[in-house]
Formats: structure tokens, C-alpha cells, sequence
């Protein structure tokens, strides 16, 4: 029987196999980091030439009556940034077994005598450090090239906030997990996921903006939570408190971690008994 | 051809052209295929499929009623003598969806094969790629009509949209080029798929690139003239300029000559050169062990 010391030590070991391992996969394809890099800025460069075909400008007095502020681009970039967090979570923990499968490593790792969940979490340690190098250069690539300046000292609260975020994330990544072994092919269903949480979020339009029903279900999601927090320490918009946002997401974290856990455990029973664990 | 070498000289039967019928068979067998067996087998993607176009316009459409505080913008009548903004977004955004559906199942139709495990099977079928490529167009043209009719409902119950319904007819001509247009389009990321490896990544930054440079929900005057001239010569650009003119402007057919030029030169050229290279990189990928693969 290992002691409390060993068994820690033990699954530190195998978060930075994990770690090491989802490094070595990127470094393998670039061009997914190119890709990665690209893509949330073409969706803010979207949403700036849709501004300038319809007010002409970054600023607009109607949006400032639902958000509290006029500068529209500063409210997007910072909700894309922290998007980032949530598309790699849903992309990298919730296709983590479906990638394996596809690999053929899926069996491997399944007999290992390691806890999945000290894998899940080393997948999500790794996306969570991947997602500030590409939040952070979201930042700088707006900087760079549209009228605004978000390269500030105080953005790095989107760090400790999205540390928050992250629990909820992790959970929502078991969820997806266990989806994937229910039902099989993600790919499609993630892309809808994806942009359905971007959708009912309040990524780039306030939450006064969006039409009854989906703000409604916006009130239920945690990232909604964390664009408050951040954007209202940042002083884009006036929001409650950081301390308040921050209590709600601990609330998310466990509600959505116990969730997850619950549908991945039955899941992977379900699939283990039916033999269907490597099947796709 | 004839077999020499048989055994006991019995020669085997020549392998015979297929008829017009049997390829007509092929094409509607792959369609069928690509329609129900492949959906109904992973229900999730049945979901995507329905739900997908809405969530894609969703945010155009919030984001400008954040921006305006309406429906109606000024500076966007100014730029396009179109004031209403949610009529502007849908009609960009049937025609983009349409082009993104076919560019999707096209450039996938043989890696998801590989994926399926029944490329082998598809392969060594007596059927030319062409019918091949061609079920697939069929079944993302069926799949484009559902999304047409979703995509108008929500205009006309949910947005008010201002329509010149009597050149509707028009604009699905258009749309049927539009097809055609994006056939051969779609058999040259078929054939780098075939030796691409990372061609999830490749199509949704072709995806992403596409999104920003098609006009669907701002026009072709708010992006950079770089940008405009490379937007100017896609065809889906082109079948969204000619759209909005037909059903918002209601302007005919017969005007939208440059439009129409573009589209036809895609028809006529595209496809036998996409068709070409499919087969170039077809071969490559053959020489190289990895048609497959994936």
C-alpha cells in the first residue's frame, strides 16, 4: 500500500507524462498551432469589418446602452481571448478519447494502472497553459493591428479567472467524454457545441442584447460569469464584484465536475460492458 | 483486357463499361448512403446538421442588433443602398452555409471512408470517381435545400425579412451555379486531403479564411482592397453579390453580368481542372502508400 507522499508523487509523474506527451502531439502538427493561433483572430476581424459595415467605427452609443461601455472591439477581443479557454477545453479534454480511438492508443492508456482522471487533468493542465500563450497573442496580434490596447499588466486577471473557469471546464470536459463514449462521432458535435456556447455567451455581444430565451440559458453557463469578472476588473463595464462573480464559478466548478464525473462513470461502464470502449 | 495466363485457358470475362443506368444507380446508391446510412448510424451529427446553421448566424444577428439597437442601419444603406441588416446577413448567410456544407462533404467524401473503414469497398468498385464525387454533390445539394428553407423560415417568422419573393426563382438559379461552381472547388481539397495529414485543420482554416473574406454579413467595401480583389474572384462572393441584388434590390437576372461570368468560368474550368488534380494527387498519394491512411 503506497503512503499519502508516494501516491501523490506518483500521479505527479504521470500529469508530466500527460503533459509531456500532448506537447510532443502538438510539436508533431504546426500547423494545428498556426491554425489555433489564426482562428480567433479571424473571428474578431469578422465581427470588426461587421461593426465597420454597420456603424461605421469601434464605437457605438447603442451598444454602450446594453453593455455599459461603446467600445465594442475592446468588449470582443477580451471575450475571444477568454473563449480561447473554453473552445480548447471542449476541443481538448472532450475529444481526448475519440483522438486516442482514432490513434489506436485508446486500450493502451486504459489499462494503465493510472487514474483517468489524473489524465483528464493533465490534458487539462496543458490546455489551460496552451490557452494563455494563444490568449495572450490574441492580445497582442489586436494590439498590433486594430485601434485598440489591451497588452496591460491588469489583463493578466484573465489567468486567475480562468483558473476559476477551468473546474467548470474540466467537468464539462468529462460530460463531453462521456458523450463520446455513448454516442460515438464528435467532431460534429463538438464544432455545434462549441459554437453554441459561443452563441449563448456573452463572448461578443452583452447579455442585454441577446433575445429572452438565450439569455436565460446564458445565466447558466460560467463563462458568462467570468467575461463579468474580467471585463468589469479591467473597468470595460460596471459589473457586481469580482468576489461575488468568483463565488458563483466556485458554485459552477462543483456542480459541473460532479455532473461530468457522474455521466463519464456511466459511460464508461455502459461502453466496458458492450466491448465498445475502442469501436468507433 | 483479357486474362492470357489462366489456368486450364479459360479466359475471364473483359471487364465491360458500366451503363449510363448503372452509373446513374452508383450515384443515387452514394447518395443515399451519404444522406441516411451515414447519419443515422452517429445520431449526434443529425443534431449538428439541423441545429448548425442557426447557431452559425445567431451571433451576426445579435451582434448587429447589440451594435444598432434595431434592425435598420445607415451607414450600411450608405455602403450598400441596403438598410436592413438582418435581410443583408441572411441571404449571405444561405449562400456561405450552401458553400460550406458542399465544401465540407466534398473534400471529406474519400477520408471519411478511411474513417468509416469502408474505403476499400468504395475503391474497388467499377464506378468512376466522377459519379462518386458526384452522389456526394447530390446529397450536400439535398442537405443545402433543408438549410434554404430553415434558414427562410427563421427570416420570415422570426426577422421580418424584406424580400423581392418574385425573384426568389433567380436566386436558386444562381444558387444551382453556385453548385456546380463549388464542385470543382471541392474536388481540389479532395485530392490535398488525400495527401494532407492534418486536413481537419486545413478545411476549418479554409473555413475560417473564407468566413472573413465572403461578404455574408458586411459588404465587400468594408474590407481591405487587397482582400476585395481575392473575395471578388470566389464564387461563392459572387453568388452572394448576385443573390442580395436579385431578392432585396430585385434587380433581374440579366444584370448581374459579372457575377454570372464568374460563376460559369468556375463551371467550365474548375471542374475538369479540380477533377485533374484530385486524380494527380490521387495517384501521388497512391505512390506513397498513403491513400488509406489518415
Amino acid at each position: 500500500m503506497l503512503t499519502g507522499t508516494a501516491r501523490l508523487a506518483r500521479e505527479l509523474s504521470v500529469t508530466r507524462s500527460v503533459i509531456k506527451k500532448e506537447y510532443k502531439m502538438w510539436r508533431r502538427y504546426p500547423s494545428r498551432v498556426l491554425f489555433m493561433l489564426l482562428m480567433p483572430f479571424l473571428s474578431i476581424l469578422t465581427l470588426y469589418f461587421q461593426g465597420m459595415a454597420l456603424v461605421g467605427g469601434t464605437t457605438s452609443e447603442a451598444f454602450a446602452e446594453y453593455a455599459g461601455t461603446n467600445d465594442y472591439l475592446a468588449f470582443i477581443i477580451i471575450g475571444s481571448a477568454v473563449f480561447i479557454f473554453v473552445s480548447t477545453a471542449i476541443w481538448g479534454i472532450g475529444n481526448a478519447i475519440r483522438r486516442e480511438q482514432m490513434m489506436g492508443t485508446l486500450e493502451s492508456i486504459w489499462v494503465a494502472p493510472v487514474s483517468k482522471y489524473t489524465i483528464f487533468f493533465g490534458i487539462a493542465l496543458f490546455d489551460g497553459l496552451f490557452s494563455i500563450y494563444i490568449a495572450f497573442m490574441q492580445l497582442l496580434f489586436s494590439t498590433i493591428i486594430l485601434p485598440v490596447n489591451l497588452v496591460k499588466p491588469e489583463m493578466a486577471i484573465i489567468v486567475l479567472v480562468t483558473a476559476l473557469l477551468l473546474f467548470s471546464l474540466y467537468g464539462m470536459g468529462f460530460l463531453f467524454t462521456g458523450i463520446v463514449l455513448l454516442f460515438k462521432e464528435m467532431e460534429d458535435f463538438t464544432n455545434l457545441i462549441n459554437t453554441t456556447l459561443r452563441m449563448v455567451s456573452p463572448v461578443s455581444y452583452p447579455l442585454a442584447a441577446m433575445p429572452a430565451p438565450i439569455a436565460i440559458v446564458a445565466l447558466f453557463v460560467p463563462l458568462t460569469y467570468a467575461l463579468s469578472a474580467i471585463r468589469g476588473y479591467v473597468g470595460i463595464i460596471d459589473t457586481a464584484s469580482l468576489a461575488h462573480n468568483a463565488a458563483i464559478l466556485v458554485v459552477f466548478d462543483t456542480a459541473f465536475l460532479v455532473v461530468g464525473s457522474i455521466v463519464f462513470t456511466y459511460a464508461e461502464r455502459r461502453a466496458r460492458r458492450r466491448g465498445e470502449i475502442a469501436t468507433h | 483486357m483479357q486474362n492470357e495466363g489462366h489456368e486450364g485457358g479459360e479466359r475471364l470475362q473483359p471487364i465491360r463499361q458500366t451503363t449510363r443506368v448503372e452509373a446513374f444507380t452508383a450515384l443515387l446508391s452514394i447518395a443515399k448512403h451519404e444522406l441516411l446510412i451515414s447519419n443515422f448510424r452517429y445520431p449526434l451529427r443529425i443534431v449538428s446538421r439541423f441545429f448548425g446553421p442557426l447557431v452559425w448566424v445567431a451571433p451576426f444577428l445579435i451582434f448587429g442588433r447589440a451594435l444598432l439597437g434595431g434592425a435598420d442601419s445607415q451607414t450600411l444603406e450608405s455602403l450598400t443602398g441596403i438598410s436592413h441588416m438582418p435581410t443583408f446577413v441572411i441571404v449571405g448567410t444561405i449562400v456561405t452555409t450552401i458553400s460550406f456544407t458542399m465544401l465540407w462533404l466534398m473534400s471529406f467524401a474519400i477520408r471519411l471512408e478511411s474513417y468509416r473503414g469502408t474505403f476499400e469497398s468504395i475503391y474497388a468498385c467499377p464506378v468512376s470517381k466522377f459519379i462518386f464525387f458526384m452522389g456526394k454533390l447530390m446529397a450536400s445539394s439535398i442537405w443545402a435545400s433543408f438549410y434554404i428553407v430553415g434558414l427562410l423560415l427563421l427570416g420570415v417568422l422570426v426577422l421580418n425579412i424584406q424580400f423581392v419573393w418574385t425573384r426568389f426563382p433567380e436566386m436558386i438559379l444562381v444558387i444551382i451555379m453556385l453548385f456546380f461552381a463549388m464542385f470543382g472547388f471541392g474536388l481540389i481539397l479532395a485530392g490535398m486531403v488525400l495527401v494532407y495529414k492534418e486536413s481537419h485543420t486545413l478545411l476549418h482554416f479554409v473555413d475560417g479564411l473564407f468566413s472573413l473574406i465572403v461578404p455574408m454579413a458586411y459588404p465587400l467595401a468594408v474590407l481591405p482592397e487587397a482582400l476585395q480583389a481575392v473575395s471578388r474572384a470566389l464564387p461563392m462572393t459572387q453568388a452572394v453579390i448576385a443573390s442580395r441584388n436579385l431578392v432585396i434590390r430585385g434587380e433581374s437576372l440579366l444584370v448581374q453580368s459579372e457575377s454570372i461570368a464568374i460563376l460559369l468560368a468556375y463551371i467550365f474550368i474548375a471542374i475538369p481542372l479540380g477533377y485533374q488534380f484530385y486524380m494527380r494527387m490521387e495517384g501521388k498519394a497512391k505512390k506513397k502508400g498513403v491513400l488509406h491512411k489518415y
